[in-house]
């Protein structure tokens, strides 16, 4: 589904990258994409605020990496760290082999996509995208011929004489974007690239970012707090909340086992109740006494914690046939919500709410009315137990 | 039945003459002034430059150049440079006070800037209210703080840079010094624009595109400042230009400018003509001046700047 380019033709625009394409997949995060390893990163700003609270992270060369996370969460001030424009108070960044905690913005080779874009408004593009390589001293023609193939690769040769105030937003990300690319850094970092843009043209660059990634095979740590961006996007992710990391890993594993609460809500809508657990094989929930899953609640006989099931692995049940492993829920219906491709039910069972979404696939495909009685199945497998 | 249908296409006839009279009446009054106040007097400048100086100091006919030929210094007693040197010195003044308001007003609106929200405006209201006393006042200020005797005179001539027995005032020094003082506002204000709207995201751009200090400040900081500069040094060169106060009282006749000399022509010299030839002078020396800017400026900072 992806816009077809192989990884030797798109890269060879960028100067001195082609030789690393020959490989393999796996080749592809050696060339010049580089780790990153924080450690121990400790950021305070002046009124009290902790923006970062002891957080160490290791990124892969050429991995996507995003740091997902609500607004004050520590992910733009960890971005800023990496590209030099703050200074932690406590900790140590090293990129690649170096270590550049205190090296200045200028002297590193990590370059950023603002969230505003931040071009420069005297400059035409040409001179916008081909600035990092004029501060680096190379030579005019030399520069323009490689603003040249970058903008034909981004796709934007037709704007390289127009001034910024002539451009659509998502021409700007673009040109943005071109900017950064075309210094080849160690380094690349987003900080919302996407967020000023309309869903579609959104979902398209989201894309084409893929894209540019994979066949560059270069580092990329993308900022956001839209979690679907950061799923349909990255590697792995980390999850910030409060200055701190809640979770970090594959994002399946994070959707599917969040290791909390605030990362069950915020990885998308989450049904959380209580539970409490009795002995190897029994637990207590609202709907009633369930067979205990394999490996629910790690080793514990007993005690009580919450209980996260996700929407669209809850089903209605026909009535009928009965299953093996799930567990009969009777509920009410509250609100019915068409959402195009899928129909979510707001519930509630035993005064506790639920959720459920149903894939509008079926052809006679059965509704259920506001205030209905239904039977939905839950199979305790799907059951992630949180602290 | 009819009366009514005419009466009615009366009613509109009469409210569309009601209506150009409206937008006439809308308009008059700036007609008017433009008028009175530039046309009619460029119109007098422009004969009078071009009358002979009758012997009693009033312009009389026939029409000659003479007064042109005397502003080039063509004299009875043959070319004497004094006219030119005028000019000349007006040119330099005006340049080194822009200059010099300019070095050392940047500095002072970006530190504004930087201050805290609530102390900006009583600053900036540090800049603006010494112009709010008389400019002869002001002169006079400086007249005594400069003086002979004084204690910036004496040490000035205790470092040596002025004779013992000398103070500052009067001199081209005293003169520069008080232009500087008094057009120090008119390049504040703008600069302080400027620096209000400075898009920082921009500076950071620089900064992560490898730009070190200098090449971030050049490259992300003054292009963006430059409009709020050039406005600045519009509103301190032309009227510094045309300035006859300052030079007269802290001058001692030393530091005489164009503007003086049209002064004299008009009161002491009596010779209107001559008056009115320098004051043409000026004007053309001004457009000049904003022609040539203008297409540095549009050079200078792209699309933005060439607004002034």
């Amino acid at each position: 589904m992806q816009t077809e380019l192989s990884p030797t033709e798109s890269a060879a625009p960028l100067r001195g990258r082609s030789a690393d394409r020959d490989g393999d997949q796996g080749e592809r995060a050696g060339g010049r994409a580089s780790g990153v390893r924080m450690r121990g990163l400790t950021k305070r700003f002046p009124g009290g605020v902790v923006a970062l609270d002891d957080v160490s992270l290791e990124i892969q060369p050429g991995e996507f990496f995003t740091l997902l996370g609500p607004s004050g969460c520590g992910k733009t001030t960890m971005l800023r760290i990496l590209a030099g424009l703050e200074t932690p108070d406590r900790g140590t960044v090293h990129i690649g082999d170096h270590e550049v905690t205190s090296v200045p913005p200028h002297r590193r080779s990590v370059n950023t996509v603002f969230q505003s874009y931040a071009l420069f408004t005297h400059n035409n593009v040409r001179d916008n995208i081909g600035f990092g390589l004029r501060m680096r001293g190379v030579p005019r023609a030399e520069r323009y011929r490689r603003v040249e193939s970058v903008a034909g690769f981004i796709r934007i040769t037709e704007l390289l004489d127009r001034y910024v105030d002539q451009l659509s937003g998502g021409q700007q990300q673009r040109i943005a974007l071109a900017r950064a690319l075309i210094n080849e850094p160690d380094l690349l970092l987003l900080d919302e690239p996407l967020s000023a843009l309309d869903a579609g043209l959104r979902s398209q660059l989201q894309v084409e970012l893929l894209r540019i990634q994979k066949s560059l095979g270069m580092t990329f740590i993308f900022v956001t707090h839209d979690q679907q961006e950061a799923m349909v996007m990255s590697d792995r992710i980390a999850v910030l909340h409060g200055g701190t990391i809640q979770q970090m890993g594959p994002v399946r594993e994070v959707y599917e086992h969040p290791g909390n609460r605030f990362v069950a809500g915020f990885m998308g809508h989450a049904n959380i109740f209580e539970v409490s657990v009795h002995g190897n094989d029994r637990i207590d929930t609202p709907f009633g006494q369930w067979r205990r899953p394999p490996g629910f609640g790690g080793d514990v006989s007993g005690g009580s914690g919450h209980a996260l099931v996700r929407p669209e692995t809850v089903r209605f049940g026909d009535g009928t046939r009965s299953s093996d492993h799930c567990e009969r829920v009777r509920a009410v219906v509250r609100e019915r919500l068409y959402r195009g491709g899928i129909t979510e039910y707001r519930l509630v069972s035993n005064d506790t709410p639920l959720t459920v979404t149903v894939s509008n696939s079926g052809i006679e495909q059965e509704e259920y009315a506001e205030n209905a009685e239904v039977d939905l199945m839950i199979d305790p497998r799907h059951l992630v137990f949180l602290e | 039945m009819n009366d009514t249908v005419l009466s009615g296409q009366r009613l509109q006839r009469r409210r569309q003459r009601f209506a150009a009279l409206h937008v006439l009446g809308t308009i008059a009054p700036g007609i008017l002034w433009i008028i009175v106040f530039l046309i009619l007097p460029s119109v007098f400048l422009i004969s009078v430059a071009f009358m002979s100086n009758g012997p009693y100091g009033t312009p009389e006919m026939p029409l000659t150049f003479d007064a042109f030929r005397q502003l080039a210094g063509f004299g009875i007693l043959g070319w004497s440079p004094g006219n030119l040197a005028t000019l000349g010195r007006s040119l330099w003044q005006t340049l080194i006070t822009t200059i010099s308001v300019s070095v050392i007003a940047y500095p002072l609106a970006f530190y504004i800037t930087t201050r805290r929200p609530a102390s900006r405006p009583v600053m900036l209201l540090l800049v603006i209210v010494p112009s709010w006393t008389n400019q002869v006042i002001r002169a006079y200020g400086w007249m005594t703080l400069l003086e002979p005797g004084s204690l910036p005179s004496r040490i000035a001539a205790g470092l040596g840079l002025i004779p013992e027995h000398l103070g500052l005032y009067p001199s081209n020094f005293a003169v520069g010094l008080s232009l500087v003082y008094n057009f120090l506002p008119f390049m504040t204000l703008p600069l302080y624009a400027a620096f209000e709207r400075l898009d920082y995201a921009q500076v950071e751009a620089a900064r992560d595109l490898y730009a070190n200090q200098f090449r971030t400040f050049w490259h992300a900081v003054l292009p963006q400042t430059l409009p709020g500069l050039m406005a600045g040094i519009v509103l301190v060169s032309i009227p510094a230009f045309g300035m006859f106060v300052i030079p007269k009282l802290l001058g001692g006749g030393k530091a005489f400018m164009l503007g003086n000399l049209v002064a004299n022509q008009f009161t002491i010299a009596s010779n209107w003509p001559l008056g009115a030839a320098a004051s043409i002078l000026m004007l053309l020396a001004t457009f000049v001046g904003l022609a040539i800017f203008r297409r540095m400026g549009r050079q200078l900072g792209g699309t933005e700047a060439a607004v002034i």
